[in-house]
């Protein structure tokens, strides 16, 4: 017994090396079984207030610019819900394509219209009333830190969580176009897992001709993705210069602006056309984002939920 | 004597964190070029510090880098095993009785030639270890090896900016 103290004495330093390593594989093991949501939700609240502190300090040198981005923002919001006032009943508004700076957004779903004839008028000067329900609620968030573990897992962390009614899974999306996924919350900060992390795809369509394709990051530059899945043949019909938006999913609504064809190859080796869009976001310097609140979510769960339990239809 | 060098180096702690942190790991780099700077700490204890000890802040660094760069256990096994290993390899580049004289191993108490050859040994070592965890398996050992040479060789050079700024605030 005398020997094994005076042993455990001489090694102490080998064997709290022995026991700390173990603790270390231990908790890198749990990672890659339970993608480690444990520890990011218990290390969350506590790295967040020092990020939220640096990220504080940083505005102060980039307040001109995020005026600039904001006051842009703000017109072409005005632009939405104004400019599309005068009610012609010859367009279904259901439906609609604004142009501005050289972009097409086209508004489609997100508001809801119903016509009523006012009956006490004479046919001919038919009143139409809008109702406008909007499908969405959109909660503004800041980025205070963006993360990169190694090239091709990036996240991004928010300044709201569930104090601020931000959920896991809502679409995230910045000023020009898509960011990502809330895929972490606690309750005062959130995780996002962006676009540019190799581990998201998302579908997505050439806004011309509705061919599908999606999106995945493949590691290299922030400034650019690529749209994989599309079938060689298909490759002539993504130009420089398309606009590629999001397709609707049971995560993400439809029509949000991703990127732009930078180049389109249809290679001799392989089935499918190489793709390359320049992002819309910059990431680099993107500073608030969006998060979209499915107003209906609860209802479309409910209703497919039924489909799967019941298995067949 | 001791307690002289306590404060430095719980400044030094946070300091090289928040370097590593906020500056180093959000620089928009090539893939195969990340610089570390934390480990710095590790390789400035004092000789005499106990081995316990070097080992519980070499997890603990390690630990809360993991923290904000949300890679659970990763740098903290990397950094325990340095912590381990920093003294025999100042062994093995010493000259007999030197160590003995210094207060911590520094760029100015062992010379240009010794000290480089330290960090490069011990920060080449800790970003194998790193890179090959983080990894485990799914990248080709050249492309880690690559990625671990790049990253030393700029370690090093911050770490010896590091050093001369410091000697030349010692010297005023």
């Amino acid at each position: 017994m005398r020997n094994l103290i005076l042993f455990l004495g001489k090694y102490h330093a080998f064997f709290l090396f022995l026991f700390l390593e173990g603790i270390c594989f231990y908790i890198i093991i749990q990672k890659n079984w339970y993608q480690h949501s444990q520890f990011v939700a218990f290390s969350d609240e506590m790295t967040g207030k020092v990020y939220a502190g640096s990220s504080w300090v940083k505005e102060f040198f980039t307040l001109r610019k995020t005026n600039e981005n904001l006051a842009e923002e703000n017109a072409k919001m005005r632009y939405l819900l104004y400019g599309s006032e005068q009610v012609d009943p010859n367009i279904d508004l259901r439906e609609r394509t604004f142009r501005m700076e050289g972009l097409t957004y086209t508004v489609r779903d997100t508001i809801r219209t119903t016509y009523k004839i006012n009956d006490t008028l004479p046919a001919r000067d038919t009143m139409y009333v809008v109702e406008r329900r909007p499908k969405y609620d959109f909660i503004s968030a800041k980025v205070i830190n963006t993360l990169s573990t190694n090239e091709e897992n990036n996240f991004i962390t928010l300044n709201k969580g569930k104090n601020h009614g931000l959920e896991k899974n809502m679409c995230v999306i910045g000023d020009k176009g898509l960011v990502g996924l809330i895929t972490q919350v606690s309750d005062n900060f959130s995780l996002v897992i962006p676009i540019i992390n190799s581990q998201l795809t998302v579908s997505a369509k050439n806004n011309i001709n509705n061919i599908n394709g999606s999106i995945k990051y493949q590691g290299s530059d922030t400034r650019y993705i690529d749209l994989t899945e599309v079938p060689k043949h298909a490759a002539p019909y993504f130009e420089r210069g398309d606009t590629i938006m999001t397709k609707s999913s049971s995560l993400i609504p439809d029509n949000i602006p991703i990127g732009i064809v930078v180049s389109s190859q249809a290679p001799t080796k392989e089935n499918f056309a190489q793709i390359r869009l320049q992002l819309l976001t910059n990431f680099s310097t993107m500073k608030y984002v969006y998060c979209m609140k499915n107003k209906m979510a609860e209802e479309q769960h409910n209703l497919e939920n039924k489909v799967l339990q019941t298995g067949d239809h | 004597m001791n307690s002289r060098l306590i404060l430095p180096n719980i400044l030094r702690f946070i300091f090289v964190v928040l370097i590593q942190v906020l500056i180093l790991n959000q620089l928009p780099l090539h893939r195969f070029i990340s610089p570390y700077i934390y480990p710095l700490f590790i390789l400035l204890l004092p000789f005499r510090t106990p081995q316990w000890l070097m080992l519980v802040l070499g997890f603990s660094i390690g630990t809360i880098i993991d923290l904000f760069t949300h890679t659970p256990g990763l740098n903290a096994a990397a950094t325990t095993l340095l912590a381990f290993i920093r003294n025999y390899i100042i062994e093995l580049y010493s000259p007999r009785n030197m160590v003995s004289n210094i207060p911590f191993p520094s760029l100015q108490y062992l010379g240009f030639k010794f000290f480089l050859s330290y960090i490069l040994t011990c920060i080449f070592i800790h970003l194998f270890v790193l890179f090959f965890l983080d990894s485990f398996g799914s990248i080709s050992i050249f492309e880690i090896l690559l990625r671990v040479l790049l990253s030393t060789l700029f370690s090093a050079i911050l770490i010896l900016l590091y050093e001369y700024l410091f000697i030349s605030q010692k010297e005023k």
